[in-house]
């Protein structure tokens, strides 16, 4: 499979008053067609920055994009006019944000925020747009699509409007939808659904996915490949099996220790990663995860570590010490 | 006072909210927030309150504080009836219930400093009279919630997420109270800092004999913090038991599905997990549905669930489900 979307020495950067902020500092990373890939971090790690810096959404005066280029299907999308930007977001890359509420349009009908885009990007008529978006609240499980579409989205339930999204995402075939932590705002049985759904019509239909979320565990069944971010930087990739079995950066299996999890026998005490995450404003030298790491060594606060990988497959891991994890990891496992 | 007896009771407790037809044309009518929830909580435990959102659990903790005035049932802390309590007598108890908020920025004064929060609740329960005294209580309580001398001066938007939540929790624990309703303590942090406020809660709980009802919707969360637990849906409690009873052998099929939607890293297990996703979603408490509350998401419901009320019974020993199929 191709790839679909390459982000090279992505630098995205907010000029503030206590400082120039590096929210995606020097990312690169890419999307098969048809594939899922996570961002997973904290906040603040520049995961949504990434996602608002593809679409070109990154608010100036004080945001700006500094490295590139992001190539959607070859052409760099950074060097695109305003105009033939607006023709990608919606039509070819489409977005679903973690608040429907606030990104649907309160005094407009479910059935004019739906038919916008396929009048506008695909110009459908008036009687066709309607039709599809039948067509495309069904698909997204929202019962009674006819009568639904002359509602509000105040009268939709939570779940209901993120699939309402989901439908406005895929209403004009996109090859690509980034999913900015799409269930996170919702009940733990509903996540269930909207996860099912998401997975479900990108297989159908092809579609590759961005999964933006600070939640390890939602990733774990729908991701192909999954990068971990801290501090603005790509800290570890990998498979999700790779990420999830054999982690080989600290972060990343503090993360993964650090929650209790149902199928494991109950600790006496979970292990929390200590210390707070860095002030972007004030990034030491070295690894910004340093302070808080467990397996630092000198080195770690000098020199700031690049990705390098691990093995011949795409596994790779931005830590001095990744090599010896495992035996540490031993090692303490072995002590408690 | 009697040791074995419970700190609370809580029996029968309902809570309805009368709405009125908006400007938009919503429905009016009775909103059954809490309808008929009753348990104990004895001393020193931890019960855990699960549910999704709008199923009563936060307005059940509200109850038992008596920010809401419950329209019927009992509130018994240590051996008196709240609800039957005047504003004067209630200020008195208060000092021994205390609440931790989900979001510690809108529950902190944004224009006092940490040692002014901190101190504030110490002055009005004249608890230390003097000045000086209440500064160094206030200097006691940073530390005991991890915090330093030095952040007494900040204010609130000058602390991290975590570092607020220790403020709220500090806070709380100034009035030295029996009991605490964590509403949801640690779901707005991120995932690294959660872990450190529960170790937190779990440490100040054994060094001070603190009561807690957690309430919250992650079910790992409360798997790890609770002793006993109570899953709440749609203003019922719908089973209750200890913590081990309920992960091991829940017999409530809302609880089936709510254990079987949680997420477990691990994409190889993940791949071999059997999920239960449960079709459609809670209904709205305006307009319950008749019988069992759960039976139009019930994947086993029968026809006797669309007309009887199930009611919460034992069914192994301290173990109670309100399911005819239990």
């Amino acid at each position: 499979m191709g790839t679909l979307l390459e982000v090279r020495n992505l630098q995205t950067q907010f000029v503030t008053r206590s400082g120039v902020v590096r929210a995606v500092d020097d990312v690169s990373w890419d999307v098969d067609e048809g594939e899922t890939v996570a961002l997973v971090g904290e906040s603040g790690c520049g995961k949504s920055v990434s996602a608002l810096s593809i679409m070109r959404l990154v608010a100036g005066p004080a945001g700006r994009i500094a490295g590139g280029p992001i190539l959607f299907k070859g052409r760099d999308l950074l060097r695109l006019s305003e105009e033939e930007m607006r023709h990608v977001r919606g039509r070819e890359i489409a977005m679903v944000f973690q608040e429907p509420m606030t990104s649907l349009n309160p005094v407009l009908t479910i059935a004019r925020q739906l038919t916008e885009g396929l009048e506008i990007h695909l110009k459908m008529s008036p009687p066709d747009a309607r039709r599809r978006s039948i067509e495309l609240l069904g698909m997204v499980g929202i019962p009674d699509p006819e009568r639904r579409l002359g509602q509000y989205p105040h009268q939709f339930s939570g779940g209901m409007r993120q699939r309402m999204m989901i439908a406005m995402a895929l209403a004009c075939n996109p090859s690509l939808i980034l999913a900015d932590e799409p269930t996170t705002a919702l009940d733990v049985t509903i996540q269930a659904q909207i996860l099912e759904l998401m997975k479900d019509l990108s297989r159908r239909f092809g579609v590759a996915m961005l999964i933006i979320t600070h939640n390890l565990g939602v990733v774990a069944r729908y991701a192909d490949r999954v990068n971990v971010m801290y501090a603005g930087r790509i800290i570890e990739r990998g498979t999700a099996r790779e990420i999830y079995a054999d982690p080989r950066h600290p972060y990343t299996l503090g993360l993964l220790r650090s929650v209790p999890r149902l199928d494991e026998p109950r600790r006496a005490r979970l292990d929390p990663i200590e210390g707070q995450p860095p002030d972007l404003t004030r990034l030491a030298p070295g690894c910004a995860f340093a302070p808080r790491c467990t397996f630092r060594v000198e080195r770690c606060v000098r020199e700031t570590p690049p990705l390098r990988p691990l093995g011949d497959g795409g596994h790779v891991s931005a830590c001095w010490e990744a090599a010896n994890l495992d035996r540490a990891r031993a090692r303490s496992a072995a002590g408690t | 006072m009697n040791a074995a007896a419970p700190l609370l009771e809580v029996r029968n407790l309902v809570k309805h909210f009368r709405v009125a037809g908006g400007l938009f044309g919503g429905r009016s009518g009775l909103i059954r927030a809490v309808d008929g929830v009753s348990f104990e909580l004895r001393r020193g435990e931890t019960l855990g309150l699960v549910g999704e959102s709008g199923c009563g659990k936060t307005t059940t903790g509200r109850c038992i504080l008596q920010l809401e005035r419950p329209t019927s049932g009992e509130v018994i802390f240590e051996g008196r009836d709240l609800t039957r309590l005047g504003e004067d007598e209630l200020r008195a108890v208060r000092r021994k219930m205390q609440v931790i908020f989900q979001d510690p920025y809108s529950s902190l004064n944004p224009r006092m400093t940490v040692g002014q929060i901190i101190a504030e609740p110490l002055a009005v329960h004249g608890i230390v009279t003097e000045r000086r005294g209440r500064a160094q209580r206030m200097r006691d309580l940073l530390s005991h919630v991890g915090l330093l001398p030095q952040h007494a001066d900040r204010y609130p938007h000058q602390l991290s997420g975590g570092q607020r939540q220790r403020v709220g929790i500090a806070r709380a624990l100034a009035v030295e109270p029996a009991l605490i309703i964590c509403d949801e303590p640690v779901s707005a942090l991120d995932v690294s800092i959660q872990a450190q406020i529960i170790n937190l809660l779990e440490d100040l709980q054994a060094q001070f004999g603190l009561t807690y009802l957690f309430v919250a919707h992650d079910l790992s969360v409360v798997r790890h913090i609770s002793d006993r637990v109570a899953v709440m849906y749609l203003g019922k409690i719908v089973e209750i038991t200890d913590r081990k009873s309920l992960y091991d052998v829940p017999l409530h099929p809302y609880t089936k599905a709510l254990l079987s939607a949680v997420p477990i890293p691990d994409p190889v297990l993940e791949a071999q997990r059997e999920r239960v996703v449960l079709g459609g979603e809670v209904p709205s408490p305006l307009n319950p549905p008749p019988g069992c509350v759960f039976h139009p998401r019930c994947p086993i419901a029968v026809d006797r669930c669309r007309r009887e009320v199930p009611e919460l019974r034992e069914i192994r020993a301290g173990h109670r489900a309100a399911c005819i199929l239990a």
